[in-house]
């Protein structure tokens, strides 16, 4: 038994009408038909041959075939177009050919064109009795034939239904894996550490995708001039929102919401429009970003579960499909959701950061204030001790986080004068002996006090040391040389700087030149050569400025109010 | 890189048909196996321009089946991509020695997939070029 014609027909068609799988299938249909000594054929729509299957018996007539397999696809379209396939009626034909037709199933639409015909070649029948290996009427042979022709009918329209169902539910499910990875890309993310506007931006861009839009914006409320405005903060596409349009779909978000629904939908696919868009809106989705905004706010409309509208997430005209679903609602829900956990995240975060410096600046200036001379000591410290350790980080690797630390011993150096007697710190004239011993275990007593939080650990050394001189003569251990750390220099020489610029009750205030002349004479002995070096070589009548007025535009384009927040910042983390 | 044939192997039907209608409906030619002795057998006849296959797989797993692919005259440059579970990461060292092209933790993303296989033919075909 062999298929002629079979291979070549089938390279010749595979992705016109028939699959590689169905083809091959229809093959084993031949096979068992040329057992009964009959050839099998398949022609596709067009009325190219696609599979020939001869028994070996006779050579079949391909052209009076084609024109069966034509006749009995027109016929059906004729005359049943609107029945089920299984059902079609075999057609016309004669004698010596049966044919069926064959249909592809639509799970949508029952009423689908053939995609071909199979017809069994009878060749020349009874003619000769030495072929009658069955003993079978010529007539009942038909009937069977006819009868596995129609099962061929009903199996092909089977497997092409099941098929289709395959690649439905497999384009599903890739959907579905593509969310999976979307939301688990998102969560991994969630890091502090990661700017608002960045996670943002990969929100979107992983969300357009997945999900084929013109465009997706993120609008936050932000206040600008005191004004309360949802404003872009990230997007992707073609996406055009001014200001008017982001308050008119906030409006509608909230009315949506406050109506029990999820998200803002609105095409005109089934029904009309429900609000009026711009021209270039064909559909769009809107969901909101919840968090626990101040109830003050002007965008701020409490949902049922009682958080507040921060933003919205907004997507405009699908374009795989007429309009956004169901599917896309929970989607964005879950995107936004997951953005507006990670703004909120960030908010209390540098919430609890600004909390946290306000209230060590609060206790360091109110130890400040216990002496008129003293007053905004500490900040003044912190800022040059952080100068200082800038400048050591432009030739030795400092981390930024060492800058941060440097920058808080700084601040608190002087944390353990709070259990220093006031009458002793305010004495005006020379102290005693016992006077300066008492003085001097503000160092130990800082230390003390900060080395109970766990978090302030790495201060320690800071406050410990800032008395300590280079030459071995400083208190409250007479370190010398590198036994003193690094933050111990720098903080020692900032106090040392803003002393001698101050104004005390023994002396007035001296001059940046002469701090300058006094610095360099103490390199060696009360200062660390190296880094007093480093110090006197930088821009210190830039500092001085940026000391008295507070800021400076020059001096990069951070805000130093700013410093403490994030220098804070290291110790929580 | 349409036309290019890929030999997609795991014995969850539902990864081959996930990972089969993405391929093709981005051009390309998804043959399929359901198990490793199965993959080299089809690997070998129809020579496929790259493989996925699964890492677990009963019988033979996916780095036995690529370490029988490179010892094969035919296959042994053929890239693979192994889809693997998260349990059963494989090292560089490994991905290295068996010139495993990349690796993709299930549940992975078909779009990154494709993504994958693209840059993967493209890169070979540039590197062929300059050869």
């Amino acid at each position: 038994m062999t298929c002629g014609d079979v291979d070549v027909a089938m390279s010749q068609t595979i992705g016109k009408s028939f699959r590689p799988s169905q083809v091959r299938e229809l093959k084993r249909f031949g096979s068992k038909v040329n057992k009964l000594g009959a050839n099998f054929a398949i022609y596709q729509a067009d009325g190219e041959l696609v599979l020939l299957c001869s028994g070996g018996r006779f050579e079949s007539d391909t052209e009076r075939l084609r024109r069966e397999a034509l006749s009995v696809m027109q016929a059906s379209e004729t005359v049943s177009p609107g029945d089920a396939p299984p059902q079609d009626p075999v057609g016309a034909q004669s004698d010596t050919v049966l044919a069926t037709v064959l249909r592809p199933a639509s799970v949508i639409n029952r009423q689908t064109r053939a995609v071909g015909a199979a017809l069994v070649d009878l060749g020349e029948v009874s003619h000769s009795g030495e072929n009658r290996e069955c003993d079978q009427s010529p007539c009942g042979q038909q009937a069977a034939l006819q009868e596995i022709l129609d099962l061929i009918a009903e199996n092909f329209h089977l497997s092409f239904k099941v098929e289709q169902q395959i690649e439905k539910i497999s384009t599903e499910l890739a959907q579905t894996y593509e969310e999976l990875v979307l939301l688990h890309k998102l969560s991994t993310n969630m890091k502090l550490t990661e700017a608002d506007s960045n996670f943002l931006q990969m929100a979107c861009d992983s969300l357009t995708e997945i999900v084929l839009v013109e465009g997706i914006a993120i609008l936050l409320e932000k206040t600008i001039d005191a004004e309360k405005k949802l404003v872009l903060a990230a997007g992707s596409g073609l996406i055009d929102i001014d200001d008017h349009i982001a308050v008119t779909l906030n409006c509608r978000l909230v009315s949506e919401i406050n109506d029990g629904k999820e998200a803002l939908l609105d095409s005109e696919v089934d029904t009309p429009f429900k609000y009026e868009w711009p021209g270039y809106i064909k559909n769009i989705i809107a969901v909101p970003l919840c968090g626990k905004e101040k109830a003050d706010s002007h965008f701020a409309h409490r949902t049922q579960s009682g958080d507040s509208i921060i933003g919205l997430m907004v997507a405009i005209n699908r374009l795989d499909k007429s309009d956004f679903d169901s599917t896309d609602v929970k989607l964005f829900n879950s995107v936004a959701g997951g953005c507006a956990v990670f703004i909120e995240n960030g908010r209390l975060f540098n919430d609890l950061k600004e909390l946290f410096i306000g209230s060590l600046k609060a206790l360091t200036s109110s130890i400040d204030a216990k002496d008129q001379y003293t007053r905004g000591h500490s900040e003044r410290v912190a800022l040059i001790s952080r100068w200082i350790a800038e400048r050591v980080a432009e030739i030795d690797p400092l981390e930024q986080e060492q800058i941060h630390k440097i920058y808080l011993a700084g601040l608190l150096h002087d944390i353990g004068k709070i259990g220093i007697d006031e009458a002793v710190l305010r004495k005006q004239g020379r102290l005693t002996d016992q006077e300066m011993e008492c003085i001097r275990r503000h160092p130990s007593i800082g230390a003390g006090i900060l080395g109970a939080i766990k978090q302030m650990r790495d201060i320690v050394p800071g406050v410990l040391c800032h008395h300590e001189r280079i030459d071995g003569q400083g208190y409250p251990s007479g370190l010398a040389g590198d036994q003193i750390p690094l933050v111990g220099k720098i903080v020692g020489l900032a106090d040392s700087f803003d002393a001698m610029t101050s104004k005390r009750t023994y002396r007035e205030a001296k001059s940046v030149e002469q701090a300058i002349a006094e610095i360099e004479n103490g390199l060696g002995t009360q200062f660390d050569a190296r880094i007093g070096k480093l110090f006197l070589n930088s821009e210190v009548y830039l500092l001085w400025d940026i000391i008295q007025n507070g800021t400076c535009e020059a001096y990069g384009n951070y805000d130093i109010s700013k410093y403490g927040t994030a220098a804070v910042g290291v110790l929580i983390r | 890189m349409t036309g290019k044939k890929v030999l997609v192997v795991d014995d969850e039907i539902h990864i081959v048909h996930v990972v089969a209608i993405k391929l093709r409906n981005n051009g390309y030619e998804v043959i399929s196996a359901e198990n490793g002795a199965e993959a080299f057998q089809v690997a070998c006849e129809e020579n496929p321009d790259i493989i996925v296959t699964d890492f677990q797989m009963p019988a033979m797993t996916g780095l036995e089946l690529v370490a029988k692919l490179r010892e094969c005259e035919q296959t042994k440059d053929t890239p693979v991509i192994l889809l693997t579970a998260r349990n059963f990461a494989v090292s560089q060292a490994e991905q290295q020695r068996l010139q495993i092209a990349g690796c993709l933790s299930k549940p992975f993303s078909p779009r990154e997939l494709l993504g994958n296989i693209e840059d993967i033919l493209y890169r070979r075909a540039v590197s062929q070029e300059n050869q």
